[in-house]
C-alpha cells in the first residue's frame, strides 16, 4: 500500500471511527430482527398479486402497443384526408382574401356557342367601373360587345341571373366570372382535391370545384405565388358547355407596382 | 475482518439452517426453536445473524446517529428481502450485505442534508479525552463532514468501493464481489475514487492527494 493510501485509509479512520458504543448497540441490534419480519411483511404484500392482476399485466402490453402505434403513426404521412382538408381550407381561405384585393381581372374564356361554333369572349372588369365583355370569333373578328356597370357585375347573384340578361351567348360558369365576387361565390365552399395532374413551376395548386350551377366540375388553377386563379376549365374538355379560361389579376392600380396574377405575372411584379 | 473464510460460501448455499455467510455459527449460537421457522425466519437466521454487528457499524460510521443508523439497515434490510434469492446464490453474501449497508448509510445521510436535519453528531461522538476541548472537537466534527461531504460527492459504486477498501480492509476480489463487476474494474472504481478524495481533501490530507497506484 503507497503512502497516498496509508494516509487516505488513516484520514478515513479518523474521520469515520468504528466506536459505536455497546449502550447504543444494543438496542439497535435488537431493532433489527423486527425490521427484517417487517420488511419481509411489506414485501410479501407488495409482490402479492392484486384483486385484478391481470389487468395489471396486460398494462406492459398494453403500453408498449400504444408507444409503437404512436411511433407508426408519427412516422407515417398524415391522415390523407383530414391533410387535405386542413390544406383545401387554408388555400380556400388565402384565395378568397387575395381576390377581394383585387382591383382589376381580365378573364379570357374559349368555349362554343349554341350552334357549336369556337368563341372567345375577353373579360374585363376593373374595381368601381364595372365589366366589360367582347365576344369574337375563332379568328378574332369581334362578334359583340357588353358593359355592365359595377353594381350589377358584383351584386346579382348566379342563381337569379338569367342567362341573357348579362352576357349573351356566355357559358353558365363564365358568367361567373364577371367580376371577383362572383369568382369568389364559384369557388367558395365547394373545393376537392384535384389528382394530381403536371403544372408549370408557378402554378402548383391545382383544385377541382364541383356542382356549379350545373356546370359540371371545374378545374381551378391557382398561381402559386398570389393564390389566385390564373385558370378555370371545365374538368370534362369534350363535354357540352366545355369552356376554358386564363386569368390575369391586379392587386394595385396598374403602374409599376401592378402586381399581377397569371401568365407573366412573375415579370410584373415589383 | 476474515475475508478469506467468507468468500467460501458455495456449499452453504440453500440449507435452511446453519447456512449463511458465517458457516453454522448462528446455528449454535441459541437452542433450536421448537417450531419450524418460516422461510424469512431462516435467512435471517442463516445470513444476516452473523452480519448484523457489521451491518450497525458500517451504518454508524458513516451516520453516527442510533436513530439514522437503525433506518438505514433497516432500508438496507428491505433491499435484502427483495433481493434474498441473489444474496444467497451470491458467491460473497457478506460483501454484498456490507456493500447495500453502505449505500443504505450513504444514501441516508444524503437524505438527512438534503431535509436539513441537523444530526446529533457531536452528542453521540467518541467519549472526549480529558484533554479534549470544545474546539477539538468542533474541528473533528467539521473534518468528518468534509470527508463524509467528499465521500458522497464520488459515484455510488466508487463511493463503495472507497469505503470498501479503506475503511473495511476488503481486498479487490471482495470488493469486485460486492459490486458485482470484474477485479479490474474494482481496481479502476478504487482509484478513480482515491484520485478524486485526495484532491478534495487534500487540505486535511496532503500527502493523499497522489494518484500512484
Amino acid at each position: 500500500m503507497t503512502r497516498h493510501e496509508d494516509e487516505l485509509r488513516r484520514l478515513l479512520r479518523e474521520a469515520l471511527p468504528d466506536d459505536l458504543p455497546e449502550e447504543l448497540a444494543q438496542p439497535l441490534r435488537a431493532s433489527l430482527r423486527p425490521a427484517w419480519g417487517r420488511a419481509a411483511s411489506a414485501g410479501a404484500e407488495a409482490t402479492e398479486p392484486p384483486a385484478f392482476g391481470w389487468v395489471r399485466a396486460l398494462l406492459p402490453s398494453a403500453a408498449l402497443l400504444m408507444v409503437a402505434a404512436g411511433a407508426l403513426l408519427h412516422a407515417s404521412a398524415p391522415p390523407r384526408v383530414l391533410a387535405e382538408s386542413l390544406s383545401l381550407r387554408k388555400m380556400v381561405q388565402q384565395v378568397t382574401l387575395c381576390l377581394a384585393e383585387a382591383v382589376a381581372m381580365r378573364c379570357d374564356i374559349e368555349a362554343t356557342d349554341r350552334d357549336g361554333a369556337p368563341r372567345i369572349h375577353r373579360i374585363e372588369w376593373r374595381s368601381g367601373q364595372g365589366t366589360s365583355v367582347r365576344t369574337e370569333d375563332a379568328g378574332g373578328a369581334l362578334l359583340a360587345t357588353l358593359h355592365l356597370p359595377a353594381e350589377a357585375a358584383r351584386s346579382l347573384g348566379l342563381a337569379t341571373l338569367p342567362p341573357d340578361a348579362t352576357a349573351p351567348g356566355l357559358p353558365d360558369p363564365a358568367r361567373a366570372l364577371l367580376s371577383p365576387a362572383r369568382v369568389v361565390g364559384l369557388l367558395e365552399g365547394r373545393w376537392q382535391a384535384a389528382p394530381p395532374m403536371a403544372a408549370s413551376r408557378r402554378e402548383v395548386s391545382v383544385f377541382v370545384v364541383s356542382g356549379t350551377g350545373g356546370s359540371g366540375t371545374l378545374r381551378v388553377t391557382l398561381d402559386a405565388g398570389t393564390s389566385l386563379p390564373v385558370s378555370i376549365e371545365s374538368a370534362a374538355a369534350r363535354q357540352a358547355g366545355a369552356f376554358r379560361s386564363r386569368c390575369e389579376w391586379s392587386l394595385a392600380p396598374s403602374g409599376p407596382s401592378l402586381v399581377r396574377s397569371g401568365p407573366g405575372a412573375a415579370e410584373s411584379r415589383p | 475482518m476474515e475475508w478469506t473464510a467468507l468468500l467460501q460460501c458455495d456449499e452453504l448455499t440453500g440449507r435452511r439452517r446453519a447456512a449463511g455467510p458465517a458457516g453454522s455459527g448462528a446455528a449454535e449460537a441459541g437452542p433450536r426453536p421448537a417450531l419450524p421457522l418460516t422461510d424469512d425466519e431462516a435467512f435471517y437466521e442463516g445470513w444476516l445473524l452473523p452480519l448484523e454487528e457489521r451491518m450497525l457499524r458500517s451504518a454508524w460510521r458513516i451516520l453516527r446517529d442510533p436513530e439514522l443508523a437503525r433506518d438505514a439497515v433497516q432500508d438496507a434490510l428491505a433491499v435484502i428481502w427483495a433481493r434474498r434469492e441473489r444474496v444467497r446464490a451470491h458467491p460473497n453474501p457478506r460483501a454484498l450485505v456490507l456493500r447495500i449497508c453502505i449505500d443504505a448509510a450513504l444514501d441516508a445521510r444524503r437524505r438527512e442534508r438534503r431535509t436539513l436535519r441537523t444530526a446529533s453528531a457531536l452528542a453521540f461522538s467518541s467519549p472526549a479525552r480529558f484533554d479534549e476541548g470544545p474546539a477539538w472537537i468542533a474541528e473533528r466534527h467539521e473534518r468528518r463532514d468534509k470527508v463524509l461531504d467528499a465521500i458522497g460527492r464520488l459515484p455510488g459504486r466508487q463511493a463503495a468501493a472507497v469505503l470498501l477498501r479503506y475503511l473495511h480492509d476488503a481486498d479487490y476480489r471482495t470488493i469486485a464481489q460486492a459490486l458485482e463487476c470484474s477485479e479490474v474494474t474494482a481496481r479502476i472504481h478504487v482509484m478513480r475514487g482515491r484520485a478524486r478524495l485526495g484532491r478534495w481533501l487534500s487540505e486535511l490530507a496532503p500527502a493523499a492527494a497522489g494518484s500512484g497506484p
